[in-house]
């Protein structure tokens, strides 16, 4: 039992409830794709249908690589970055610096590689601007933007979801320190169709998932600031400007010698990172090919059961390996272990499908707090016309978010063909939002909207498997054969999802005996 | 320290306010100016890159403490007081870092 003074108390329940009710609906927004980006890298793989191979950075590349590169312009032969897709592919990206008003980019001609050295499609441009135009990923990357930044352009994404991060923080901290009796409230539940009900789900579902929030609100607000602001802060102060010896800190010393050399044998490294790392290689960058100064770093993925991987660095004229180092700096070290862990511990992918099941089902319920903390703050000012149309929001953003992803994905299928999904898979998004506001705006009871909005959500996840396979994609028999047991395991889990949706909406929408919204009957039992 | 002055508390409409002042903006400022003195003073560790780690690992932490502190101390003038100790240690010590 945690025993605050009264005035504390109250000041901690204001500041609980006003965070959630200026930023509320923008966490849920976060946190709503956050949990439908932990399987980010199986929606890829699930929804590109260009099917490839498991661990594709173990197939034989020399013979390739030569090929590509006889076919790439000389300018971008210098560095070459390779990355295994979840799809189970390589990209190839031949590559040169170009530093544009201060700013260092990689442009160069990138390659996708199927299995057998197949090549896919090549395109040219600058490195973030052919993976945003890749409309095999685009699903996937519109749902992890959403999540990360909220579409809005950086570094004020960032900056925005670190805020909400911190808001997160207060939420969870803020709803411990106020909760008389946590531990003997966690089991009431004392129905659903009062105001108590609600705020009995909404105690109990953000006691059970307190940890889990404040592990994500934690390593989230470090994710967005670190890169937005923090990193190029202490980088200015710390190093006093001196990049190189940021970078000579962090990364290890880079001596540089442009003489004419040797290229080391790619398989041979990669076979040898392969057995040194006891699992998959993730990506390979290669840079000063043909230079004495040939550095390549391969990152692997973590052994299992371990959280983090040692990067491997070989020299890019020998083959040689030249040491293996922590995430950053060139030793074990405790600030290299604490970074380490930040990344497994927010995207929930240290065990596999089952840790990546938990985390889904704990952000979830996440969404669940945050959205019935709204609707608990919106019911108790109902008589408040400000804070009614709030409420419309509430359910609009509740139930249309959802709604609106879901449709973003089935009108991914339908683009896939005419490879426009770049286009189509906002645009759908935003038409599928803007539909839902007409029963948030028009519908008399507002309790409606959201299970309506689900009931919607969930017809259209079920056509999804239908859609994919309609669209070209992989079967599962094809899928299996290659390894990539993201496509039937999702299909599975999102028709599975579809059920749930239409199951809990037409429970919701039966008829009650009180189901409308009555302002009066709610603020009195709260009280 | 919050429940020991609660007999010395301040009202007023402006006080709510001037909170808002030290836990929000204050905070984040005080919280950022911390981590840029922190690589002076964290040991370096045995990779070299404790000094740098540690700030960025801790910056939510950090700056939570900060924010409870600004909410729960009833006495907004000892609020403003520590965090412009604390603030004022870390910018003279910034300074003769960078310019000393």
């Amino acid at each position: 039992m945690i025993n605050l003074k009264a005035r504390e108390t109250r000041t901690l329940v204001a500041v609980h409830g006003w965070a959630g009710a200026v930023l509320g609906l923008l966490l849920y927004a976060v946190i709503v794709t956050g949990t439908a980006a932990v399987f980010a890298n199986e929606i890829k793989a699930w929804s590109g249908g260009l099917i490839g191979m498991n661990e594709p950075l173990s197939q034989p590349l020399n013979a390739v690589l030569a090929r590509l590169e006889a076919e790439t312009p000389e300018q971008f032969r210098g560095d070459l970055a390779l990355r295994a897709t979840p799809a189970g592919n390589v990209l190839a990206f031949f590559h040169t610096d170009e530093t544009i008003n201060g700013v260092r980019r990689e442009r160069g001609i990138l390659y996708t590689i199927g299995p057998d050295g197949r090549v896919i499609s090549r395109a040219e441009g600058y490195g973030n601007e052919l993976a945003a135009n890749d409309p095999y990923t685009a699903l996937g990357r519109f749902y992890v933007d959403l999540h990360v930044r909220l579409h809005v352009p950086n570094p004020w994404g960032l900056i925005l979801t670190g805020i909400l991060g911190l808001a997160m923080l207060v939420a969870a901290v803020s709803g411990i320190l106020m909760h008389r009796h946590l531990f003997r409230d966690i089991f009431i539940l004392r129905g659903r169709d009062r105001l108590v009900g609600l705020r009995d789900l909404h105690s109990v579902a953000g006691t059970w998932t307190l940890p889990h929030a404040f592990v994500l609100a934690f390593t989230g607000a470090y994710l967005s600031f670190t890169i937005a602001v923090a990193l190029p802060m202490l980088a200015k102060i710390a190093f006093k400007g001196d990049v190189r010896e940021m970078v000579t800190t962090l990364n290890g010393l880079r001596a540089v010698d442009a003489r004419p050399a040797a290229i080391a044998d790619l398989d041979d490294m990669l076979s040898d990172a392969r057995k040194r790392a006891g699992a998959p290689l993730l990506i390979a960058g290669w840079e000063n090919r043909g230079r004495a100064d040939s550095r390549i770093t391969i990152f692997p993925a973590p052994r299992s059961g371990d959280l983090t991987a040692m990067r491997l660095i070989y020299n890019g004229a020998t083959g040689e390996l030249i040491r293996e180092r922590p995430i950053i700096g060139m030793k074990p070290s405790l600030g290299a272990s604490l970074l380490g862990l930040i990344s497994p511990v927010h995207f929930g992918n240290f065990a596999g499908w089952w840790s990546r099941a938990v985390w889904f089902a704990l952000g979830a319920a996440s969404a669940y707090v945050a959205w019935s903390g709204l609707n608990l703050w919106v019911r108790r000012r109902a008589d408040q016309r400000g804070w009614r149309a709030l409420g419309r929001v509430t359910a609009w953003v509740g139930g249309g978010l959802p709604f609106a992803m879901a449709a973003a994905a089935a009108a991914y299928f339908v683009s896939l063909p005419s490879l426009a999904t770049v286009f189509w898979t906002p645009a759908a998004f935003l038409a599928a939002a803007a539909l839902a506001l007409v029963p948030a705006l028009r519908m008399r009871s507002i309790e409606r909207v959201p299970p309506l909005l689900f009931g919607a959500t969930g017809v259209l996840l079920m056509a999804l498997p239908l859609l994919r396979a309609a669209a070209g994609g992989p079967t599962w028999r094809a899928a299996l054969a290659t390894g990539q047991g993201a496509v039937p395991i999702m299909d599975f889990l999102v028709a599975l999802g579809g059920i749930a949706c239409v199951v809990s909406a037409a429970m919701a929408l039966r008829p009650r005996e009180q189901a409308t919204f009555n302002a009066g009957s709610y603020v009195q039992s709260a009280e | 320290m919050a429940a020991a002055n609660s007999s010395t508390a301040e009202p007023g409409r402006l006080h709510p306010w001037l909170r808002a002042l030290l836990a929000g903006p204050c905070a984040l400022g005080l919280t950022a100016l911390i981590m840029a003195v922190m690589p002076f003073w964290v040991p370096k560790g045995i990779g070299g890159v404790d000094h740098i780690a540690f700030p960025l690992f801790f910056m939510p932490a950090i700056w939570a403490v900060i924010f409870f502190y600004a909410l729960l101390d009833r006495r907004l003038g000892r609020i403003a007081i520590v965090m412009a100790v604390i603030a004022v240690i870390h910018l003279i010590a910034l300074r003769a870092v960078l310019f000393g």
